[in-house]
């Protein structure tokens, strides 16, 4: 596989004087889907504002760098990235319904985006648009041009999103939760559009969502995130294989799953995710941990390389991958 | 055979639609349309289906949250469609609800042992130190402690104020709770601490859950019978075993392929069968099968004759003209 595209370099993020995103590195390749996965406040959402550079009032980015094609993204002036925003680098969001324009027809809500980068004639514009929602898999999409969002369900409007996301062909696409408002068969039929769409164009998507099921589907490579920082790194298939971080392992078997027994005391996260005032120096899970030990307690694991193409930020990691293998 | 706790015959619920104002013509969405089921001591019967399938308005209509429009709701022996308001009051005193959103259920002035004690105090059915007594037990029982009784909603976590709603819905003992999507809102690792409560609070309480949600590895997770609604139908209904085992609607079969297995390689190698299209709108009147519109299998007479629930070999009721009846498949 070719270079990354995206690089993001010791990256953080703080709101009132808090890194609420603490120093976080990773690399997505061309044609790659990586997946963030987390709980909510763990950083994953305010990473994907940061590279985007739409991270709310309050917070900014106090360190690091986000490097994509030969530019520092955290540095670039705003209308440096504007250009670059929807363009080369998009996102999508968990509402589909709010992140639409409710006084804009779709056809024009397009329109606006193509002739922000790519400038054309009306008609040449519209013809684009039109394509656009086609390639997305929406019936009868010269009638849904003329409509308003308020008369799509949220899985259209979510295609929408997409077309509009995609209508310049970026070439990384971030997707924050893309399908979380979104019913199981509605879901499906999104998940279905992204991975022919990434096999069709080759971008680039980051998938940040809470669902193992949704990163097992999607992804090739997977970060998992805890209290803004990464524990875990792996490629898909190892990582659900062997947890090497205590959370993962947790995370994943405290899901209800199909194939196993009903009923049965599902395993549980004790207590809740620190608040970023009480931080101490040890390891950010430690209050919730089972393989917890003094050391833990003292000094913050750093993310280490234990195999090829796969980090763990835990002291005991070969204690907890042995202890996954033994069946719950 | 003791009777069911819980018996819903043939109920409706339709909510009027304004139109505009010349129009005479009056339009209602037909939330629920025609839905029958029973319900046994003790046990989980799940209510899953995709938004707008009618799974919160039937859940409301349970406890006469909303009126039904037509049929009957049986709870232990009495008609709850029937009974006046003195008579609804008694009743709920054994019926009990929970919502998705714990924010919203707890009043925020209202110190957390007031709120739980407030059923029994408005009852008049204990007072003074029998009264804190017992809240400090429903605290207990919900894995919180006495020493929380005094302090205010916004002090709890997310998972902490679901686990104070539910002591609430405890405070009368009753015979059913309905639950309607109690863990949507909770982060995964909250989630499976309060279906664990759930699962331990009923095994050593022994009171029914009607439990409402979308979700349905949790559905499967906590239930002993399944139903399975769309735009107000029942389409299918099943033990749980059987229904994940068999499912026989093409709407459970679509629902649950839909549905990615935390698996990589069991997902790659799933075949999902994915629907077309979207839910017609609620308030056009319906012809056939209310599947028909976006079933993979949809015939002729599936658009013009609405199939009946009829019990299938497996022992599932499945509303489905493909679906061969127990008879016919036994003699094939």
């Amino acid at each position: 596989m070719a270079g990354p595209i995206l690089t993001v370099a010791d990256l953080a993020v703080a709101i009132a004087g808090r890194r609420v995103v603490d120093g976080i590195s990773f690399a997505v390749k061309t044609g790659e889907t990586l997946a963030i996965v987390g709980e909510s406040g763990c950083g994953k959402s305010m990473t994907a504002f940061a590279i985007m550079r739409l991270l709310p009032q309050a917070a900014r980015i106090s360190g690091g760098a986000v490097l994509f094609e030969g530019r520092d993204l955290a540095r670039i002036a705003e209308s440096e990235m504007k250009a670059l925003r929807g363009n080369r680098i998009s996102l999508i969001f968990q509402e589909p319904a709010s992140s639409l324009d409710p006084l804009m027809t779709v056809a024009d809500q397009l329109i606006e985006a193509i002739n922000a980068h790519k400038p054309a004639s009306h008609s040449e514009a519209a013809a684009h648009a039109l394509a656009m929602l086609r390639a997305v898999g929406i019936a009868d999409p010269a009638r849904r041009m003329r409509q308003y969002p308020f008369e799509l369900s949220g899985g259209m409007c979510q295609r929408v999103m997409i077309a509009i996301a995609l209508a310049c062909r970026p070439s990384v696409l971030l997707a924050d939760e893309p399908t979380t408002a979104l019913d199981v068969t509605i879901q499906a039929q999104i998940l279905e559009l992204m991975k022919r769409l990434r096999s069709e164009t080759g971008t680039s998507i980051v998938l940040i969502t809470h669902d193992m099921g949704v990163v097992a589907d999607m992804a090739d490579r997977v970060l998992v995130m805890y209290a803004g920082r990464i524990v875990e790194e792996a490629a898909v298939d190892d990582l659900f294989q062997a947890q090497h971080h205590p959370y993962t392992m947790l995370l994943m078997r405290s899901v209800p799953r199909l194939d196993a027994p009903p009923k049965r005391a599902l395993p549980v996260i004790e207590g809740t995710v620190p608040s970023y005032a009480a931080l101490g120096t040890g390891c950010r899970f430690a209050s919730r941990c089972p393989f917890v030990s003094e050391h833990c307690r003292a000094e913050e694991p750093p993310l280490r390389q234990i195999a090829p193409g796969r980090a763990t930020a835990c002291w005991h990691h070969e204690r907890v991958a042995a202890a996954g293998m033994v069946p719950a | 055979m003791t009777a069911p706790l819980l018996e819903v015959q043939d109920l409706k619920v339709h909510y009027p639609v304004r139109t505009g104002w010349l129009s005479r013509r009056k339009l209602f969405v037909r939330a629920v349309d025609g839905v029958s089921f029973a319900l046994g001591r003790g046990e989980t019967l799940g209510l899953v289906g995709e938004s707008g399938c009618g799974k919160s308005t039937l859940g409301n209509a349970i406890l006469r949250i909303v009126e039904p429009t037509a049929g009957s709701i049986r709870f232990k022996g009495e008609d709850v469609t029937a009974v006046d308001r003195g008579g609804l009051h008694r009743l709920r005193r054994h019926m009990q609800m929970i919502f998705q959103d714990p924010y919203s259920s707890l009043n925020p002035k209202l110190p957390v042992g007031e709120a739980i004690g407030e059923p029994l105090r408005v009852r008049g059915l204990l007072k003074g130190r029998a009264l804190a007594e017992r809240v400090a037990e429903l605290l207990t029982l919900v894995g919180l402690g006495p020493e929380h009784r005094g302090r205010y909603p916004h002090e709890f976590s997310g998972g902490q104020r679901q686990r104070l709603v539910i002591a609430r819905a405890l405070a009368l003992s009753p015979d059913l709770i309905v639950c309607d999507e109690p863990v949507s809102a909770l982060d995964v690792s909250i989630r499976s601490q309060i279906l664990n409560l759930l699962v331990a609070l009923q095994q050593r309480l022994g009171m029914a859950y009607v439990f409402i949600s979308h979700d349905l590895s949790v559905i499967r997770h906590i239930s002993d019978r399944v139903v399975v609604m769309y735009l107000g139908h029942v389409v299918e209904v099943a033990d749980r075993d059987v229904l994940f085992a068999r499912p026989l609607h093409p709407y459970t079969q679509a629902l649950i392929s839909a549905i990615p297995l935390p698996d990589p390689q069991a997902q790659r190698a799933k075949r999902r069968i994915i629907l077309k299209g979207e839910l017609p709108s609620p308030t056009e009147p319906l012809t056939g099968c209310p599947f028909h519109t976006r079933c993979p299998l949809a015939e002729d007479r599936c658009r013009h004759v609405k199939p009946a629930l009829e019990r299938k070999a497996s022992g599932a009721y499945v509303a489905c003209h493909l679906v061969p009846p127990a008879a016919a498949a036994a003699a094939a």
